[in-house]
């Protein structure tokens, strides 16, 4: 289909371009991606210009598992985010080679008075368009089935 | 760690000027240049200096007007030093005055400016955020991104919103008697409460103002400082840089160590400037901490060990950085309640303080911390002290 490319800068950071596509494409196929150093495995996100534990600058998008804590959060107060009340949140995932790994997303599904600092999440994906999809979170209850939101 | 100490008090603020004090945009249509020219000429009546003998230029945050701008704009026969630190925002400020300091203590230049201009036009608001509302949520305005590091302090160490408010509390006490300051109105904790949030935990008044204004600081050798207008203030010590994987900091980096995240990345600075001054958290009598939200003074406490990590938030409860308490923080009312200008009046109200000609004199200040914005890369401090 025709990417909308206008549409797609809306996304949260790290924002589409050549460089983030296959965060967002494997987010479409339902795959949480990290960059991952060619030469020594360490995780490196954010992506710096180079390995911070070995100095390689190849790295490869490699999947992890999609399971974190919330490391921190604030809530989008003011101005007022348009459809209803958000919070931003820094998660920490597991699985990861090297020092932790923080993301920035927000948790879905859930109360104000709910949300706190160490509580357990996993990944989920909004559906942004045919092809591309936002990893978002929701706090970790194996088992159950989430009827996916789908952003209009 | 690095040996230090070589420019302990061999550089010296000898003079300081400034323009009027404006709200958000008030001088779009004066212009960057004529607040900064302004402040330069102000600053050298005071130095009792020509502006043509100012012959280096040091300045932070891509301030727009540039050193070749002013050698020309004051007719300066020799331009000899120049220097732009990198960062945006009022981090790079302490760095700004590391670099006027070596360039005078070395002999590369007599007398450095030290430059800041700010006109927030609509387009360029520090505060961010702005014209429109996103869709999408992501990091939006730094006081989402510094709201993190307060909700972290706050879950790791108990910290509450009751020490925020006394950092706000205690900037518009101490403002009520500047003339100069913008927001002069005494407020209480109920005040504060009921402040708006803007970013849960942090509300309006845990915000620093946003405004317009130009900036100046002339630095020259502590030799040369002895024939001046004014009795100099010497820089006992200067440090910048950032903690290990530091990067952008709180605006959007978020993988620095656990420890550096709940904190306004500013330990490894102070261990610096404290070996480089000879000096220690107990010898400082005043502390000017850059206050864009009040959560940052409590950490930048910590980070410069006037209280042990986590207990910036009972030290502020305390009374302690009252005007008659132990460490009176911020006697010009800061960023919060005077006016936003990166820093540079923090180290105004420093040099003010060992003159002894601040509003809120503190009786026996010697020795004054300057501690710059909690930031991307680098952020920086200064150790200002007293000439005998």
């Amino acid at each position: 289909m025709t990417v909308d490319i206008e549409r797609r800068n809306m996304l949260p950071s790290p924002g589409w371009s050549e460089h983030t596509k296959p965060y967002w494409l494997a987010a479409g196929r339902g795959e949480l991606v990290i960059p991952r150093c060619d030469g020594c495995g360490t995780h490196r996100w954010p992506l710096d210009a180079a390995c911070y534990a070995c100095h390689a600058t190849e790295f490869s998008w490699s999947q992890v598992p999609g399971t974190g804590r919330v490391f921190t959060f604030t809530w989008v107060d003011f101005p007022p985010p348009p459809d209803g009340e958000r919070n931003i949140t820094v998660v920490e995932l597991d699985g990861t080679q090297g020092e932790p790994v923080r993301v920035l997303s927000w948790v879905v599904g859930i109360q104000r008075e709910s949300l706190a600092c160490d509580q357990p999440v996993e990944i989920v994906f909004l559906t942004f368009d045919d092809e591309v999809s936002i990893p978002v979170w929701r706090p970790r209850r194996s088992g159950l089935k989430l009827q996916m939101p789908t952003l209009g | 760690m690095t040996e230090g100490g070589w420019l302990r008090e061999r550089a010296a603020i000898v003079g300081f000027g400034h323009t009027a004090y404006g709200r958000r945009g008030e001088f779009i249509g004066r212009g960057h240049r004529s607040l900064v020219v302004e402040a330069v000429k102000n600053a050298c009546e005071d130095a009792g200096i020509s502006p043509r003998e100012i012959d280096g230029y040091a300045s932070y945050s891509d301030d727009p007007t540039g050193a070749g701008e002013l050698a020309c704009a004051f007719g300066a026969p020799h331009l000899r030093f120049t220097a732009m630190g990198w960062g945006g925002g009022g981090g790079a400020m302490g760095g700004a005055f590391m670099y006027a300091a070596m360039a005078v203590a070395t002999g590369q230049a007599n007398f450095v400016a030290v430059t800041r201009g700010i006109i927030q036009a609509p387009e360029s608001r520090f505060g961010g955020g702005g014209k429109a509302v996103p869709k999408f949520p992501g990091l939006q305005t730094p006081g989402q991104c510094f709201s993190l590091a307060a909700r972290r302090h706050m879950h790791i160490y108990g910290t509450k919103v009751e020490h925020f408010a006394e950092v706000a509390i205690n900037a518009r006490r101490n403002a009520a008697n500047n003339p100069e300051a913008r927001f002069r109105e005494p407020i209480t904790f109920e005040d504060y409460q009921a402040s708006r949030m803007i970013c849960d935990p942090l509300r309006l008044l845990d915000h620093c103002m946003e405004s317009d204004g130009g900036a100046c600081v002339i630095v020259t050798s502590a030799e040369r400082a002895k024939d001046l207008r004014q009795k100099a203030v010497l820089i006992a010590g200067a440090a910048m840089g950032a903690p290990r994987r530091y990067g952008h900091g709180l605006i959007d980096g978020n993988n620095m160590s656990a420890e550096d995240f709940a904190s306004a990345g500013q330990r490894s600075i102070a261990e610096d400037l404290y070996r480089n001054a000879g000096m220690g958290p107990n010898d400082v009598d005043v502390a000017m901490i850059y206050d864009h939200f009040t959560p940052m003074v409590i950490m930048g406490l910590e980070d410069f060990q006037f209280a042990p990590k986590g207990e910036g938030g009972p030290f502020v409860a305390s009374g302690a950085i009252r005007r008659e308490g132990k460490l009176p923080v911020n006697t010009h009312g800061g960023n919060l309640a005077e006016v936003y200008l990166h820093g540079m009046t923090h180290v105004f109200e420093g040099v003010r303080q060992l003159r002894g000609t601040s509003v809120n004199q503190i009786p026996g200040a010697e020795v004054v911390l300057v501690v710059a914005g909690a930031s991307p890369t680098p952020s920086g401090a200064l150790l200002l002290r007293k000439t005998s």
